[in-house]
């Protein structure tokens, strides 16, 4: 009777298939690592983009232009610190700090966000 | 048996782990989804964000855009250009010609606005120009110009066809403000389902439109802003697994306080005043992007009692925020609260 696997046969899947529970076991790994990244843009364009560890130290982001706004980041939050807009709503906003978190200045069209593999939410309504 | 059969037989069958080599080959870059392409821009005076998963993704997203702002220069009646503009401009005079779009929009409006018996009403404009709750200082407008104003709003004095609408009376006017965020983001999945994109999930505003499946395979979670809190502060959220839009109105969004009374800015088309709704906010998701944007306005002036059947008709449901912090759901949706401020109505 002829045999299904040879011993080379078999010698090459189990290889293949100790690749292959590397490469997920890595991946999934790589999905739970929970880190965290700011970005804000100005006029939709990123102009500042950066890790936002625990251990971050406070900086400060000035952002010219017509209204200028100031945003202020340290351990893992980053938010509006001031702006030069009539409402000052931007500044209402708070730390963000949960991915998918995100505030705008509109009149200075500056937006501030939170980016990490995982979203808390995906978009709001309000 | 023949020494070369022999030979032959005992070669390792090679197509076995060539197979399993392909199929390790095609299934891997799918365990780790692609990272989805993320766009901010600003239209119809609002911040627009798009989460775009596929390979066209960011192609997408800019088509998507300039959808958006297309329809803002279509429909925005305060830009003289437009075809809303246009159709005011020639109110008891002519009707004015529309594109599809416009004309596809203005005949959504006007059913739901006969729907909910004028609680939505397209024709608000005399009445919303005359509070303009963007001007700056803001005033309560006297009670006689009002009530002049009030003879020009009904749905009854708009005639729409598939490519022309027509005002009946001078000094009638459309004001689509409580639809367009909605239609933004109509004409913005639309893109996305012409574009082949997997999936995504765009806001104008307050106003959410949801494409496809996620590929990770985990529902969209829409929260939904508590309208007492700070600008981050959230009730909770909604579960969405699928193409559904998502519209809220309330009376924390725009308003004034002038001699201790709170104007907020969604006006009742009956009285000419701002609605006296019992909730602060209602949250609305239904299966169109203007209907749902249309209905949250329509819900917020009847009420969650008279806005059953309607939303019913709409294959709609929504969540009515009340000031005690009582949230009552209507219809099918799903909600998580999170906030311990608020707790949910068992109906």
């Amino acid at each position: 009777m002829k045999k299904l696997f040879s011993r080379a046969d078999a010698v090459l899947i189990a290889v293949i298939l100790l690749a292959a529970a590397a490469v997920l076991v890595f991946s999934a790994a790589g999905a739970t690592d929970g880190e965290a990244f700011a970005r804000i843009e100005k006029d939709g364009e990123t102009i500042h983009y950066f890790r936002l560890s625990e251990d971050l130290s406070y900086r400060e982001y000035e952002i010219g232009g017509d209204i200028p706004v100031t945003v202020a980041a340290e351990k893992g939050a980053v938010w509006f610190l001031r702006s030069e807009c009539p409402d000052h709503l931007c500044v209402r906003f708070g730390k963000l700090s949960k991915s998918g978190d995100t505030a705008v200045c509109l009149p200075a069209r500056v937006s501030v966000s939170v980016e990490g593999e995982k979203k808390a939410v995906d978009a709001v309504t309000g | 048996m023949k020494a070369a059969e022999k030979k032959k037989a005992n070669r390792p069958r090679l197509w076995i782990p060539v197979m399993i080599l392909l199929l390790a080959v095609m299934l891997f870059p799918s365990c780790k989804a692609a990272a989805p392409y993320e766009q901010t821009n600003y239209v119809m005076g609002s911040v627009m964000q798009q989460t775009v998963y596929g390979s066209s993704g960011k192609n997408a997203a800019a088509e998507a855009y300039s959808a958006a702002v297309d329809m803002e220069y279509m429909i925005s009646w305060k830009i003289g250009t437009s075809e809303i503009s246009r159709l005011n401009e020639n109110a008891g005079k002519e009707a004015a010609e529309l594109s599809p779009e416009t004309a596809s929009l203005l005949m959504q409006a006007l059913d739901l606005s006969k729907a909910s018996n004028g609680a939505f009403d397209p024709t608000i404009l005399p009445l919303s120009a005359l509070w303009n709750f963007d001007s700056n200082p803001q005033h309560a407008p006297e009670q006689e110009r009002i009530q002049e104003r009030l003879a020009f709003v009904s749905a009854d004095y708009l005639k729409v066809s598939e490519n022309s609408a027509r005002l009946l009376k001078e000094g009638c006017g459309i004001d689509l403000g409580a639809a367009g965020k909605g239609a933004a983001c109509d004409a913005v999945i639309e893109v996305y389902r012409e574009q082949g994109v997997r999936a995504g999930v765009v806001s104008v505003g307050g106003s959410i439109g949801v494409f496809g499946r996620k590929p990770d395979g985990s529902d969209y979670r829409i929260a939904v802003r508590d309208p007492a809190g700070t600008l981050s502060d959230t009730l909770g959220y909604l579960t969405i697994s699928t193409d559904a839009f998502v519209s809220t109105s309330g009376d924390y969004e725009k308003f004034f306080v002038e001699n201790g009374i709170k104007y907020s800015h969604i006006l009742d088309s009956k009285t000419g005043y701002p609605a006296k709704g019992e909730a602060v906010s209602v949250t609305v998701i239904a299966n169109g992007g203007a209907v749902s944007d249309m209905l949250s306005t329509a819900c917020y002036v009847l009420g969650a009692e008279k806005s059953r059947s309607l939303l019913e008709n709409y294959g709609a449901a929504a969540l009515f925020v009340y000031p005690d912090g009582e949230i009552q759901a209507v219809g099918d949706l799903e909600f998580t609260l999170t906030n311990e401020d608020y707790q949910v109505k068992t109906p």
